[in-house]
């Protein structure tokens, strides 16, 4: 379960958040949305504490997030940043990276369990074997999310995971979010359709 | 065999080599005739000092005077190491002077107790040169190390971040950064120690046969001081990398500045 309680997060001497409460449940879908500019990303960059609220406390199971409890939480967090390029020659290493970490070793896919995502992503096998320049925006966004769901982290925290998508590998991603039935999944969204797939929507705004 | 001593007179006519390169730096403009002349003035002027003081250290030749003098040349490298990487002095001063004091040490009591072996190893004809030198090395290998390791950590904070949230210990999101620092600080130098001798000699060799020594005596001591630099350089920029992330990252691993 996670908990924001009465968080107030302050930008530039201006609040961008003031005395937010909200609780996500174990196992709930959760997507954050409203207007830019209004803390949503703040939000969920919150979770792994790689932004601290100036007032009010973040809870993970009852458990303080704070500098001696922060690495144990990462330890149970997939995080998908907004749309970005990392450093990996090929898509192959660009998969195998998090699962070089002591911590995610043992969840290491197959090549067969990744082309079953794949698959289920609407993605082409052979892009497996491409270099990282030679895919588009919206093949590395659904890549990261599969990277993202097959650590199978108790957490999943997903900042604006179908920016980069046409409307059929939409419906392929929210159809794949809501099949991670184990995890707590918060999200950031400003797409309408994406949205409304979910029961729990948190409106982020004045 | 005594060493040529070069006259006054004679060092004047060496200077006048000086006229062509500054020639051509004024005629192209380069904006460059200052300071060169400033950085010929300076290491003049540097130079006849320290081997006055030299003189005068040898004559000594007291282990406190000798130790004052290299944490003193230490002080001078920790503060040039940040002023040219342009990271925050008063944050990471400590830092840099302990991995470049720690580094120093080990390698001075390696080196000089077990391989030269001299009679005493604080003598400063032997203590105060090799560290002089090491110390020379340890400066540019820090330098470009810290500028890669803080550069490409501001310029990809995405993939430690990404690696962060995902798992990784605090040294794990850090060892890409630490990979390309020591790559990028340790490649020249392992390029150079392999063409020694083929096509350029080293400074220290030259010097001690110009100063008299036989060249297989030079060469003995050329092969152990590129050992010597090679791993007292490592050593210090691993520490430096060490010891200065306990003071530039918070303890949610975010970086101060």
């Amino acid at each position: 379960m996670i908990e924001f309680d009465n968080l107030t997060f302050i930008y530039d001497n201006k609040p961008l958040m003031q005395h937010f409460t909200c609780c996500i449940a174990r196992g709930e879908k959760a997507v954050l949305y409203g207007p830019s500019g209004h803390g949503k990303s703040t939000l969920l960059a919150s979770v792994p504490g790689f932004v601290l609220p100036d007032e009010g406390t973040i809870r993970i199971d009852g458990r303080t997030l704070d500098a001696t409890t922060v690495q144990q939480v990462r330890r149970r967090t997939a995080w998908l940043p907004q749309e970005f390029t990392l450093p990996y020659d090929t898509i192959q290493e660009l998969i195998e990276a998090p699962f070089r970490l002591r911590a995610n070793q043992s969840q290491k896919p197959t090549r067969a369990t990744v082309m079953e995502h794949f698959d289920r992503l609407g993605l082409e096998p052979e892009l497996y074997d491409k270099r990282s320049i030679e895919i588009s925006g919206g093949q590395r966004q659904r890549i990261m999310l599969m990277i993202a769901a097959l650590l199978h982290k108790e957490i999943v925290l997903l900042d604006e995971p179908t920016s980069a998508l046409d409307p059929d590998s939409i419906t392929r991603v929210i159809d794949y979010i809501r099949s991670l039935h184990e995890a707590t999944v918060l999200m950031v969204s400003h797409d309408a359709r994406f949205i409304d797939s979910f029961d729990r929507k948190i409106y982020i705004g004045d | 065999m005594e060493t040529i001593n070069i006259g006054y007179g004679h060092m004047a006519l060496g200077f006048l080599l000086l006229i062509i390169p500054t020639y051509f730096l004024y005629r192209y403009r380069t904006g460059l005739v200052k300071d060169t002349l400033w950085a010929a003035l300076r290491m003049t002027v540097q130079l006849f000092f320290i081997g006055f003081y030299l003189e005068y250290l040898f004559l000594w030749d007291s282990v406190w005077i000798n130790l004052l003098w290299v944490l003193f040349m230490i002080a001078i490298a920790s503060s040039t190491v940040l002023k040219r990487t342009k990271l925050p002095q008063k944050m990471l001063f400590m830092a840099v002077a302990v991995a470049f004091l720690v580094s120093l040490l080990i390698i001075d009591f390696y080196f000089l107790g077990l391989v030269v072996r001299p009679e005493k190893i604080f003598t400063a004809r032997y203590f105060v040169p090799i560290s002089g030198m090491i110390l020379g090395n340890m400066l540019s290998a820090n330098v470009i190390a810290l500028n890669s390791f803080y550069g490409s950590l501001n310029r990809e904070r995405q993939l430690y971040l990404y690696l962060l949230g995902n798992g990784a210990s605090p040294g794990e999101s850090l060892a890409p950064f630490m990979r390309e620092a020591l790559i990028k600080s340790f490649n020249p130098t392992i390029a150079s120690m392999a063409v020694m001798g083929l096509i350029a000699l080293p400074g220290t060799m030259t010097g001690q046969i110009l100063g008299g020594s036989s060249p297989s005596v030079a060469i003995k001591y050329q092969i152990m001081l590129m050992i010597t630099i090679f791993a007292s350089s490592l050593i210090s920029v691993l520490l430096t990398l060490w010891i200065s992330r306990r003071k530039t990252f918070d303890r949610y691993g975010m970086m101060r500045f």
